[in-house]
């Protein structure tokens, strides 16, 4: 017994011999002061202690082995250390002081309408609501008025026109269409990444003055500042698997200065460089935007502004004679900004910018080298200076805006003759015609606009005018706009007014005539709306339009396709001179706990008129009459759900009703212009987000689209009949994830 | 007497043995699955006497928060019609009753709104970080962003 409880008690010390102690001292990381009153413990054990005055710790009698130590101070935040343990231990610990960040605190300012009725989408907009295929204006086709094509559709048509005669502006810098092509010509998705944009304002007729060359609507889109201190960023792989990921960098090296980087580039093709894999295609597509910002003195400030997006393609197809097909697309903006507030009453703004286009096509045969190529490359300089005046009862803006235009269409086929009833063709063939597309775009042209508005409560009146010399065809121009109001109570308005705006010839116009003759297209439009906010709980507005639209483009080579219509959306194929569009938009906000939910109906009707083809009052190729979309967002903790209900009109189409022989080959013959439709079309969409607290993100976008026929397909080889044409029909289901990471 | 002497040096040696808690002079805290005590609860009266709880507690810190702010009045003349937004980040100083007792601004929104912001900062109240429920001098950012908003 006795030499029992001699082992026992030998076991027991031997135990103790195998205990050391855990001592250190925390310290100041930018000074190395000791540290005192710093919680420290060993998650393990639940040891826990504070420092003394000299910033020194010890634990005893702590047993071998692996363990966590923490340390928790408010001033110095907290630290997780991990440390092996197998003999008497000494650690020093330096900290750092922490900032901690408080949320946001907001102020408003209640914007005087320039345009009342304006439609918002904000960035929160885009993150939550389905998005697409990573297309930041997808969110744009919940607004009313805002139509759309096929289920990834990217380009708004609003009010149903073309979206030919819509302009974009970028942080003030006009644009034609911002947007990532597939061969040059269809449109994929928008090249103006969702990261950089605070806000996408959706302005229709009658616009403000101040921007210019539309007869339909303006999208403009104001682009974010830093909103933290330091260095932040992210890694967008959107979608999830990293084909096209970008980088998103915010940095604010002092005070007073701010920059901005988003970097956007394809990958597989460097893989497949870098795997020296040979491949008859090759592609790559890039979009960049830089903002450096610099606060010059408290009330001025400096930009430096760069954006701009590329799409490359390059095909060698040997079963076309061995000829190689390549496509580019490019848009790159340069600017520098100035803005000035002068004093609580006069602000000034200047804006120099440089805009280059860079569309080609072309087509190399091997045999003979024969090239078929069509290009635009045009640029132009602007100089833009505007000054607000603002007073009790009158806000003025007026400036100039002076351009010179270089570069121009140059090939030897154009957009009419590469374009048939079934899409677009590069044959080799045709690089045996004359055709010869030669359309300088050369001149300065300049303009000078005002806008004002006169408040005396409750009666408001926002008038403008603009007059414009334009330089590649001399001619002048003079554009109007006026908006009476009446607050009928302090959140409720009744509106009219009209204006008349002009719009020059586009890229595609310029691509597909071979004589051009550079006249502008013209609109007159009038509205009447009614806008209220009823409370915090629910707001909306009803808005009805009336336009007449004269001299609209149309090309040489008129085209019978529905299929280029719904695919490239930006369709210069649409037949049409002149036409009138009327309709009305509703459109309710409800705001409830954690829900927001958002309703619209369009009921809109686009009739056109030919001289050529000899049609009248005919519906436009983009013409949707009902429009009808139910929008829920729900936020709970860090998760958003949102659910997106579409019914809208198809597009007309022209039927094909017969066919004729010619040269083996069957001819379709139509029936009347546009007078057939596919059914209303139901699509919904879903999108769960769930945000950390780091600021990454995670999310499932998802759209379902039901039997959805988008254009019809007709084979010359066959003649008419039940198969011939071949209706096509959208993806039914679409499933898309993405995933930002924070650093 | 040797068996009294041997049982003592055992109990001794397993007391010191496990409860380095006592011998170190610091909390312990024993592992029970009975009770469950709030998780926030332990980590504020971190230095309490002794605190059940079936967690691995962590040391958290109550981080600062506004608790009111006082808005400008509206801003109005050239910034309504303009379209000047911005966003000012202040880093301040608060001491261990909430008061802000030094400052600095590392991002200015520019065109006069951090004269604003400024008059802002001046009638926050924040609530101090705390820890073992006794609050401390921190440091802070305050963002304050300068948005537009439709008239209705």
């Amino acid at each position: 017994m006795k030499i029992l409880y001699y082992l026992l008690t030998l076991l027991f010390f031997t135990s103790n011999l195998y205990s050391y102690s855990l001592s250190g001292k925390i310290i100041d990381l930018e000074n190395g002061a000791p540290l005192g009153n710093i919680t420290i413990g060993i998650d393990e054990l639940y040891y826990f202690t504070k420092t003394n005055d000299m910033g020194e710790f010890i634990f005893k009698n702590i047993e071998p082995g692996f363990y966590v130590l923490k340390t928790a101070n408010p001033l110095y935040g907290e630290k997780t250390l991990d440390i092996k343990l197998k003999r008497d231990f000494y650690i020093e610990i330096e900290l750092k002081k922490v900032i901690f960040t408080l949320k946001g605190i907001k102020n408003y300012s209640v914007i005087k309408d320039d345009r009342i009725g304006t439609y918002i989408i904000t960035h929160d907009d885009i993150k939550d609501i389905p998005s697409g295929a990573g297309n930041s204006f997808h969110a744009l086709q919940t607004l009313p008025g805002v139509g759309s094509s096929f289920l990834l559709s990217s380009v708004p048509i609003i009010r149903g026109n073309n979206p030919i005669y819509n302009k974009y502006y970028i942080d003030d810098i006009p644009i034609d269409y911002p947007y990532h092509y597939f061969g040059s010509i269809i449109p994929l998705i928008s090249s103006v990444n969702e990261e950089i944009i605070d806000k996408i304002r959706v302005i229709n007729t009658p616009y403000p003055l101040r921007y210019n060359d539309s007869i339909s609507s303006i999208i403009d889109i104001k682009t974010r500042e830093p909103e933290t201190y330091g260095v932040t960023g992210k890694f967008i792989l959107n979608p999830i698997v990293p084909l096209f990921p970008a980088i998103y960098v915010t940095a604010t090296p002092t005070a007073d200065i701010n920059i901005i980087f988003l970097g956007k580039r394809t990958d597989v093709d460097l893989y497949n460089n870098l795997a020296l894999r040979e491949s008859n295609n090759d592609f790559y597509s890039q979009e960049h935007y830089l903002k450096i910002t610099y606060n010059l003195d408290t009330h001025s400030r400096f930009y430096f502004i760069s954006f701009g997006s590329d799409d490359f393609m390059s095909i060698k197809n040997r079963s076309m004679g061995f000829n190689e097909m390549t496509a580019r697309s490019m848009y790159h903006v340069e600017a520098l900004k100035w803005e000035f507030l002068l004093s609580n009453r006069l602000f000034f703004k200047t804006i120099f910018s440089n805009y280059q286009i860079d569309h080609k096509i072309k087509n190399v045969i091997e045999k003979d080298k024969s090239t078929t190529i069509i290009a635009y490359d045009p640029y132009q300089y602007r100089l833009f200076q505007e000054l607000f005046y603002s007073s009790k009862h009158v806000t003025i803006n007026a400036g100039y805006e002076y351009t010179t235009h270089g570069g121009g269409a140059k090939g030897n086929v154009n957009l009419g003759t590469i374009a048939g009833s079934n899409g677009f063709s590069i044959d080799p063939a045709l690089a045996q015609t004359n055709v010869i597309l030669n359309t300088p775009i050369k001149g300065s042209s300049i303009s000078f606009f005002s806008d004002g508005t006169l408040n005396f409560k409750p009666l408001w009146l926002n008038i403008g005018a603009r007059y414009k010399n334009y330089g590649p065809d001399s001619n002048e121009l003079f554009s109007y706009r006026g908006l009476l109001g009446f607050n009928i109570t302090g959140s409720t308005a009744l509106y009219m007014g009209g204006g008349s705006y002009y719009s020059h010839p586009d890229m595609y116009y310029y691509l597909g005539q071979i004589n051009p003759d550079f006249k502008e297209s013209r609109s007159y439009n009038s509205v009447l709306g009614f806008k209220a906010a009823m409370n915090n709980l629910l707001s909306g507005q009803l808005e009805l339009y009336y336009t007449r639209y004269k001299n609209l483009y149309s090309l040489e080579n008129t085209k019978q396709s529905d299929q280029l219509a719904a695919l490239s959306q930006i369709s210069p194929f649409s037949i049409e001179s002149d036409g009138t569009s009327y309709g009305s938009e509703l459109y309710l906000i409800a705001h409830y706990r954690m829900i927001e939910g958002r309703l619209s109906y369009t009921y809109s009707v686009s009739k056109r008129n030919h001289n050529e083809i000899n049609a009248k009052n005919y519906y436009a190729d983009f013409d949707q009459r009902h429009i009808f979309r139910t929008i829920i967002i729900t936020k709970v903790d860090n998760w958003v759900f949102s659910s997106a209900w579409y019914f809208f009109s198809s597009f007309p189409y022209t039927p094909v009703t017969g066919s004729a022989s010619s040269n083996s080959k069957f001819e379709p013959q139509y029936g009347e212009h546009n007078s057939k439709r596919y059914d209303i079309l139901p699509r919904q969409e879903y999108k769960l987000s769930y945000n950390f607290k780091s600021g990454s993100r995670f999310y499932i976008n998802t759209a379902i689209n039901p039997k959805y026929y988008i254009y019809q397909k007709y084979d010359k080889s066959k003649p008419y009949g039940e198969n011939n044409p071949e209706f096509k029909k959208d993806i039914p289901l679409f499933l898309w994830i993405g995933l930002e990471l924070c650093f | 007497m040797i068996k009294i002497l041997i049982t003592i040096n055992i109990l001794i040696t397993a007391l010191t043995a496990c409860g380095t808690g006592f011998s170190t002079n610091k909390t312990y805290i024993p592992k029970t699955e009975n009770k469950i005590i709030n998780y926030e609860d332990a980590s504020f009266d971190i230095m309490g006497e002794v605190i059940i709880s079936s967690y691995i507690i962590n040391l958290d810190i109550e981080k600062t928060r506004i608790i009111s702010w006082t808005s400008i009045d509206r801003i109005d003349s050239i910034y309504s019609s303009s379209g000047i937004e911005g966003i000012t980040i202040i880093k301040a100083e608060i001491d261990d009753i909430g008061k802000i007792v030094n400052h600095s601004i590392v991002k200015r929104a520019g065109f006069g709104l951090d004269v604003f912001a400024l008059e802002i900062m001046k009638n926050i109240i924040i609530n101090p970080a705390r820890q073992a429920g006794k609050a401390s001098k921190t440091y802070c950012y305050i963002r304050i962003l300068f948005k537009q908003k439709n008239s209705l």
